[in-house]
């Protein structure tokens, strides 16, 4: 077990589980709007087949919630034991939003959803739609609260290194709520999850059509979330475009990855749609470019420029050496804490500390580290581009498909046509392809994110605690069991429910309200 | 309110005695996780487990004694 590297199965233990977590995370955000919807048609139009829709999805969305909940919770456990290192430098930080979102996702969101499941026969008509559009509120505040969390990660703000305590202290808890990547990935995530409870009742909306089956019921459906899958599709790609442009202020070496751009470009830059990129060479050979798209996209102008990855090294190398000056400084703080050159020295350089930590790496002391080796470790700042840029490609080509499918779904469903079984197919075989999408943006934003498990301030591999690779690896199989259970136990409950439809799911005495009508 | 009590009693009772076969499966798949999570905390993730982390560990995790981590 020896040449197995203990953080490399680190990371991938928490990937597996952040992967496995976020399979259920999205259904739930946008599947609960979704129920809302069609509960506030039922409240308004009084017509008891929403209710019923509302039922019968609300089903499936109840299997989905409960095969997820608790699932994300082993994270946290390797907070403390993979990541010790990590949770001591940043739990300050780190701390309250995942504990708002511990009470959020427990107290709140689980109470609403238990009052959505047995409140039907309780609660008045709108004291139950209020219930669901809580429901739906809950669950994408305890996503605020986590993204609030992982974008301080790709760009820390309102923190600052104590040499006392040796962690990040938070210095100004509005400037963590209100960091500009984490809204940006806020509204791009739950967006996605939107995405994708729509293809969820599409998918199996359309299959019901192809098989004859609940067509009134599956006709209902496919008008609402095509609907909302269009509108969710758009809002995106073009909050997707606000994301890219965060990145592209805070963590340009992402973007140049994203990009495989290797060196700068005159602005405005252009976008790669293909090529494949050679980490060796700094060169994307057969590549395809369309002039100006990048530099307007990340940039929002014509005249500024997004730097390549060679220039970013270059100036990392700047950073390092700046950053041995607050590296000297912080042992020196360390002799004596009331060095006061000492301090005002730390001070000045602090933002640049996390560089010089790339160092250690390679040599004990830092300070020792020669040109060559700072190089070296200014290079490291580099991702591996190959697999960022083709899954950015993959997740932003998918993106661009699912505004075409819901977009040509609504164009038919609004002239109440629901006859070309080449587009029912096309719905049925999408169903998965959010999930695909939603899994690569997840890969990007931390994968991107590499060698840093805070972005500039502390390196992955100082973050990760000496647990054994034979551990990890041994817990890790454990997981992949675990959790491999649980998704078929997930799946064959979704098939089994999804195969009854709403008829035998609800023990409903007749089949599913009348058709629509042109006027309706 | 009563309502809403009791919607969250039926909820709870619901979790002690389920009824339908979803309720049946839906309870017996918690409880199997449950069980899993918590042993899994136990055996792999305990307090006994865990590293410690502290400004001392972390002073010398960054500070110029401690040796490079393996490649």
């Amino acid at each position: 077990m020896s040449h197995l590297d203990p953080v490399a199965l680190d990371r991938l233990q928490f990937a597996a589980t952040a992967l496995y977590h976020f399979l259920f995370v999205p259904l739930t955000l946008g599947l609960s709007f979704l129920l809302a919807i069609m509960e506030s048609a039922y409240v308004m139009t009084r017509r008891e087949i929403w209710r019923d829709m509302t039922r019968f999805w609300g089903k499936l969305f109840g299997i989905n919630f409960a095969m997820g909940v608790a699932t994300g919770i082993t994270m946290e456990f390797q907070f403390g034991t993979n990541w010790a290192y990590f949770s001591h430098y940043v739990g300050d930080i780190f701390g309250a939003p995942l504990a708002l979102e511990g009470l959020m996702a427990f107290f709140l969101e689980s109470t609403f959803v238990g009052l959505f499941f047995f409140g039907w026969e309780r609660l008045s008509k709108l004291g139950h739609l209020t219930v669901t559009w809580l429901v739906a509120i809950g669950s994408n505040l305890s996503a605020l609260w986590i993204l609030i969390a992982n974008g301080w990660m790709q760009h820390p703000v309102g923190a600052t290194f104590n040499p006392a305590t040796m962690r990040m202290e938070l210095t100004s808890f509005w400037d963590l709520l209100f960091n500009p990547v984490a809204q940006a990935k806020f509204v791009h995530t739950v967006g996605a999850g939107y995405v994708t409870g729509s293809f969820f009742v599409l998918g199996i909306s359309a299959y019901y059509l192809l098989a004859g089956r609940h067509v009134a019921f599956a006709r209902r459906s496919i008008v609402v979330a095509s609907a909302f899958g269009l509108a969710s599709a758009l809002c995106v790609v073009v909050l997707g475009d606000e994301s890219g442009y965060t990145v592209s202020e805070d963590q340009k070496v992402k973007l140049a990855a994203i990009e495989a751009m290797w060196r700068t470009e005159p602005a405005p830059a252009g976008l790669t749609l293909f090529g494949i990129p050679d980490t060796a060479t700094h060169q994307t050979h057969y590549s395809i470019k369309v002039p100006w798209v990048l530099g307007v996209i990340a940039t929002r102008s014509f005249d500024t420029q997004v730097p390549g990855l060679d220039e970013l090294v270059a100036h990392a190398r700047d950073r390092i050496k700046n950053g041995l000056v607050a590296y000297d400084a912080l042992e020196k703080l360390r002799q004596n804490p009331n060095d006061a050159a000492a301090a005002g020295q730390f001070q000045a350089h602090v933002a640049d500390l996390g560089h010089a930590l790339l160092l250690k790496r390679y040599v004990a002391d830092p300070r020792q580290a020669d040109d060559a080796l700072i190089a070296k470790a200014a290079s490291d700042i580099i991702p591996n581009v190959l697999p960022l840029f083709w899954a950015f490609r993959v997740m932003a080509g998918l993106g661009f498909y699912f505004i075409l499918l819901t977009a040509t779904v609504f164009w038919f469903t609004s002239q109440r046509d629901f006859s070309r079984r080449w587009l029912l197919r096309l719905m049925a075989c999408s169903l998965p392809l959010p999930w695909i999408a939603i899994e690569l943006g997840w890969f990007i934003a931390e994968y991107g994110r590499q060698p840093w498990a805070i972005d500039g301030v502390l390196p992955t591999f100082l973050a990760s605690s000496s647990v054994s690779a034979g551990k990890v690896l041994f817990s890790l199989a454990g997981f992949i069991l675990f959790y491999s259970a649980l998704l078929v136990v997930d799946l064959v409950l979704m098939r089994k429910y999804i195969k009854m439809g709403p008829v035998e799911a609800l023990a409903l005495p007749h089949a599913v309200g009348p058709a629509l009508a042109p006027a309706e | 309110m009563r309502a809403v009590l009791d919607s969250l009693a039926d909820f709870l009772r619901a979790g002690a005695a389920p009824r339908t076969p979803l309720a049946k499966a839906i309870t017996f798949a918690l409880a199997i996780k449950l069980v899993a999570i918590t042993t899994i905390w136990l055996v792999w993730f305990s307090g006994d487990a865990r590293p410690p982390a502290d400004a001392a560990t972390v002073a010398h995790l960054i500070g110029p004694t401690a040796p490079p981590p393996p490649p």
